[in-house]
């Protein structure tokens, strides 16, 4: 937008011969009006100053919203593209799924073995050589809730977390023993995202047994 | 969660998506375009869409806001546009078409958000909700100066009224609010032409003291 408005845009009053009234104050607001903007303007406030008040308190509403916006939307600094490569493996491993399915397996055992004794591990503990294989974590998560943020945050980031629900669902809530608050039972929903091979319906017969059926839909539900 | 999410035609296309729910408020045929030039990215260019996204995701957080119902969080939704972005973002042929393309893609995740909303089972355990309707962690701010949270309380009171705002009007209004956008670039965004976003910023403005001093009086 250049300093020069010209008087036959949009925004006019029928009939008239420039821009209404708001307009020209929504153009000193955003700091585009222009020469002839102000024209109009000390025109309107020879018949009436209360222009002048109305374009300070459009002032002020812009500066409000503005930090409003500015706030809530800060976040969005904070969140990078999550990494596509997941997906990528995954998609890779379910074309060679049967011919690597025994490497994978034994391959998940192997890191699963040596990342549990990591945590764990003794100070001698000799783990040279499968140092690439084993995730660098600063310090192992000492409290459930640090382990929760730890896979929150990492599961944003590969993108298998899509979201936590603010909700919980209480199952059961009871007066503390103590007489300090309560005790409560509660899901916490966290919506996960995934690839599959094949989608499955159970089907329940008269005798009680799920019997899978294959499909190629399954009609979504809300999240909760 | 793709299967429910009719996101536009990426490969440069400006063909507004087929649901209604994604029609344009108003496209006329003096719509400013950006300069466009051809993009290929491929799904492993991660570096180059990570800088688009960048250089767009603030704006698309405000279009968050502007859609979102209360109780979702603007970063959650936003990882869903990212998410989209990584998936899907190669297919966008012409630079142009970006902006556009996000704007819908936002949009939509937004109305997901909403339409989960409403099925979605209360029980809470937070009881400051009411205060907190975003469910995200309280502000933990320490004591500041008086002006400062008055500053601040009237500015959140404001947001939430512009939420009250007509959709037409909402949108452009908390653009503007973006530093650095104009009224060429909302235009480009929203696929109206830059004078008609100049207007509703106007009537949104004015709407928005209106219901201001009606809340006051009340």
């Amino acid at each position: 937008m250049n300093g020069s408005n010209p008087t036959t845009r949009s925004g006019q009053v029928p009939g008239g011969e420039g821009p209404d009234r708001e307009v020209l104050i929504s153009r000193v607001v955003d700091g585009v009006a222009g020469p002839s903007d102000w024209v109009e303007i000390d025109l309107i406030s020879a018949g009436d100053q209360n222009v002048w008040r109305e374009i300070a308190q459009a002032q002020r509403d812009k500066q409000l919203l503005d930090f409003a916006v500015g706030r809530a939307t800060a976040a969005a600094d904070r969140i990078d593209l999550p990494e596509p490569a997941p997906l990528v493996i995954i998609r890779r491993a379910r074309m060679g799924a049967v011919q690597w399915a025994g490497w994978a397996a034994a391959a998940a055992l192997a890191v699963a073995m040596v990342i549990v004794p990591k945590w764990n591990a003794a100070p001698n503990t000799n783990t040279a050589g499968l140092s690439n294989l084993i995730p660098t974590f600063d310090q192992p998560p000492t409290s459930p809730d640090a382990a929760l943020d730890n896979y929150l945050s990492r599961g944003r980031e590969t993108g298998r977390v899509v979201r936590q629900l603010p909700d919980f669902v209480v199952l059961d809530s009871a007066p503390a023993a103590d007489g300090n608050g309560y005790d409560v039972i509660y899901l916490r929903q966290i919506v996960e995202r995934a690839r599959v091979d094949s989608l499955n319906k159970y089907k329940v017969d008269d005798a009680g047994r799920k019997t899978p059926l294959p499909v190629t839909r399954i009609d979504s539900l809300s999240p909760l | 969660m793709d299967d429910r999410l009719n996101y536009p035609q990426a490969a440069g296309s400006r063909r507004a998506p087929d649901s209604e729910e994604f029609a344009p408020i108003e496209r006329a045929g003096d719509v400013e375009d950006e300069p466009s030039y051809p993009l290929s990215l491929t799904p492993s260019d991660h570096d180059e869409l990570q800088k688009l996204w960048e250089e767009n995701r603030r704006w698309v957080a405000a279009l968050l806001l502007a859609h979102k119902p209360r109780w979702a969080e603007v970063d959650d939704l936003l990882q869903e546009v990212a998410a989209t972005l990584v998936s899907k973002g190669h297919e966008i042929r012409d630079a142009g078409a970006l902006k556009p393309w996000l704007r819908t893609v936002a949009t939509n995740v937004a109305r997901l958000a909403a339409r989960r909303g409403k099925l979605r089972l209360h029980g809470s355990l937070d009881a400051a909700e009411e205060d907190n309707p975003t469910g995200g962690p309280a502000d933990t701010t320490e004591l500041r100066p008086v002006q400062a949270v008055t500053q601040t309380e009237e500015a959140s009171r404001l947001l939430e009224l512009a939420k009250q705002l007509p959709d037409g009007y909402r949108e452009p209004l908390l653009l503007k609010s973006v530093q650095g956008l104009s009224y060429r670039q909302i235009g480009h965004i929203l696929g109206i032409p830059e004078t008609t976003v100049e207007t509703r910023i106007a009537r949104a403005r004015k709407q928005l003291r209106e219901l201001a001093e009606k809340t006051v009086s009340s």
